[in-house]
């Protein structure tokens, strides 16, 4: 039972904790994007050949930015939501209210994909500020991190639909979360790798499609380029429903 | 003026999987009335308020509340009600304060109104002083009181608590007890759970008395008492010699201990007296406990 503006006291809840802890929990995991330009960028980046005529430097800022904008979604609907769901019990209390557990569901990924937007958006301005991403490309990117921010907000709270004690997180985490960083062409092209591999990759890893996306449009903006900047998002529909479904089943026995 | 009928539940059944957790239950509460379901641990009373609070579902039965379908009227339901759970599940990351400000949000009152119940919350149960300390500071009485000044939130017509006094000691219960007896007189209706004989005696207008899933029997406290086994009873501690066959009233063995249960306390003396001269008892009015160990054979307490 999802009433349109049900899940928003929800979401407003999550706003304020993270007001309250904004350096902790915000601020300081931001640093971590620098650490991968440092070491990418400037470090390696001096080492390694231009990738299809892109320097290195160039090319691992989607990553970049899809590191920052993933982390801080992604993470959100796995340990915070798990964290509330078993030891707070803050949803057994929400849901005694007429906010219904598809809302709860719904606020706590709203509030992911909104972390992942801001998460991703303070990158993208440090970014621009630095000159790597070019001002114009601003709104583009945008698209791509709400997109990135929704899809994988869902991703991990069908997985903590899923998981039955916080340490088998570990399983998506090593077993997907983990590969799909590194296999989505986010720091080398895959194209250099078997067809099939590249095939399989664009399936299960829904990011290997913002890379190319975000990299394309170093050149012109066009509709390929905004189709496969929007599949993943479809990716992001179908996680979304059945992390609510999935979440019903184990809340409400 | 006809007194309305606000829950009224028949033939209800909970099953976990194939574990029944309610067995074909039935029971009503009345407008105004203060209505105790008296257990056990594990007896079903949380699962039977979470079908009243449309947190979890029946697997067969009819239940209404406030004339609507649990299934279909969750909503509605739920904004009529208030609860204590039975477990404090506070928000640990906010004050006193924030946490009454954000459950209002839950039902949708404005900030303005939610502001003024709030004052008026803490100062009904007297945490004004606490508005801003962090929950996770607060006591344990304190955080009972705070979980029910939450659940008032809604101005609700119906009241649950889930064991609202278990694990505080004698004077935060007492200063609970008053708060719900005040409740009562502002017209609520209340519900709530324990497996304190006291609590159900000194606080119920009916109770319905449960053991694993089942409802025993139900009805006043006193009345029940008198119905079942008698207002008097004698605890006697060595029993080895003692002929009792002759003495009217219920008899229960229970550990080591025989209960004589009567409502004519004068004559069992006397004859207990005859029989035995260095007989050890004690007289003491029967309570709920009695009742329960006589229908069930077992303690409330573990
Ligand atoms: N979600 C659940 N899944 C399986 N069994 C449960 C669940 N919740 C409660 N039970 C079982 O149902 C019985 C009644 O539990 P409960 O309603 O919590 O009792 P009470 O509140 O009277 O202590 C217990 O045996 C308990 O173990
Ligand atoms: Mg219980």
């Amino acid at each position: 039972m999802i009433i349109l503006t049900g899940w928003i006291p929800v979401w407003k809840r999550n706003r304020d904790v993270f007001k309250k802890l904004f350096w902790v929990n915000f601020f300081l995991p931001l640093l971590e994007p620098i650490f991968y330009l440092i070491t990418f960028g400037f470090g390696l980046g001096n080492f390694v050949r231009d990738i299809n005529g892109m320097p290195y430097k160039k090319f691992i800022i989607p990553a970049i930015v899809a590191m920052a904008t993933l982390s801080s979604s992604f993470f959100y609907t796995t340990y915070s939501s798990f964290v509330k769901m078993i030891f707070q019990k803050t949803f057994d209390a929400i849901i005694a209210t007429p906010v219904s557990i598809e809302e709860v569901v719904m606020g706590e990924i709203m509030w992911g994909a909104t972390r992942g937007i801001i998460s991703g958006f303070m990158v993208l301005i440090f970014l621009i500020f630095l000159g790597l991403v070019p001002l114009k490309n601003l709104f583009f990117y945008l698209l791509i991190i709400s997109i990135l921010s929704f899809t994988f907000s869902s991703l991990g709270m069908l997985f903590t639909s899923i998981v039955s004690t916080i340490e088998s997180f570990n399983y998506p985490i090593f077993l997907y979360y983990t590969p799909m960083i590194f296999f989505s062409g986010t720091f080398f092209p895959i194209t250099n790798f078997p067809d099939f591999i590249v095939y399989i990759s664009k399936i299960i890893f829904p990011l290997t499609y913002s890379m190319i996306s975000l990299r394309a449009l170093e050149y012109n903006l066009n509709l390929k380029i905004i189709l496969e900047g929007i599949y993943p998002f479809f990716h992001g529909i179908i996680f979304f429903i059945l992390s609510i479904k999935l979440m019903k089943k184990k809340l409400i026995k | 003026m006809t007194t309305q009928i606000i829950i009224e539940g028949f033939n209800i059944s909970k099953n976990y999987d194939s574990f029944k957790a309610l067995d074909n239950i039935n029971f009503f509460v009345k407008e105004g009335e203060i209505v105790g379901f008296l257990g056990p641990n594990g007896a079903g009373k949380t699962t039977l308020i979470k079908l009243i609070t449309c947190t979890s579902f029946k697997t067969s039965g009819k239940l209404k509340v406030f004339g609507l379908d649990t299934e279909k009227d969750q909503k509605k339901i739920k904004a009529l009600i208030g609860l204590v759970p039975q477990d404090n599940n506070f928000d640990p990351d906010f004050t006193v304060y924030e946490n009454l400000l954000v459950f209002s949000r839950y039902f949708g009152i404005k900030r303005d109104e939610a502001e003024k119940r709030i004052q008026n919350l803490l100062n009904f149960v007297g945490l004004q002083n606490k508005r801003d300390e962090k929950v996770t500071d607060l006591s344990g009485g304190m955080k009972r009181k705070l979980i029910i000044a939450r659940s008032l939130i809604n101005d609700p017509e119906l009241i649950i608590l889930d064991e609202p006094t278990t694990g505080l000691d004698p004077q935060a219960r007492r200063k609970i007890w008053e708060m719900i007896e005040d409740l009562k007189k502002n017209g609520k209706t209340i519900i709530l759970t324990t497996h304190y004989m006291e609590e159900a005696e000194k606080l119920c207008d009916r109770i319905y008395i449960m053991d694993a899933g089942k409802i025993i029997t139900w009805g006043n406290p006193k009345e029940l008492i008198i119905k079942h086994i008698g207002t008097e009873t004698i605890e006697i501690y060595n029993c080895e010699d003692v002929k009792l066959n002759e003495i009217k009233g219920k008899k229960i063995f229970f550990k080591d201990r025989i209960y004589i249960h009567t409502d004519n306390k004068k004559e069992a003396l006397e004859m207990l007296t005859d029989i035995c001269e260095n007989i050890k008892f004690t007289v003491r009015p029967t309570n709920l406990e009695d009742l329960f160990i006589y229908l069930t054979g077992k303690e409330l307490k573990e």
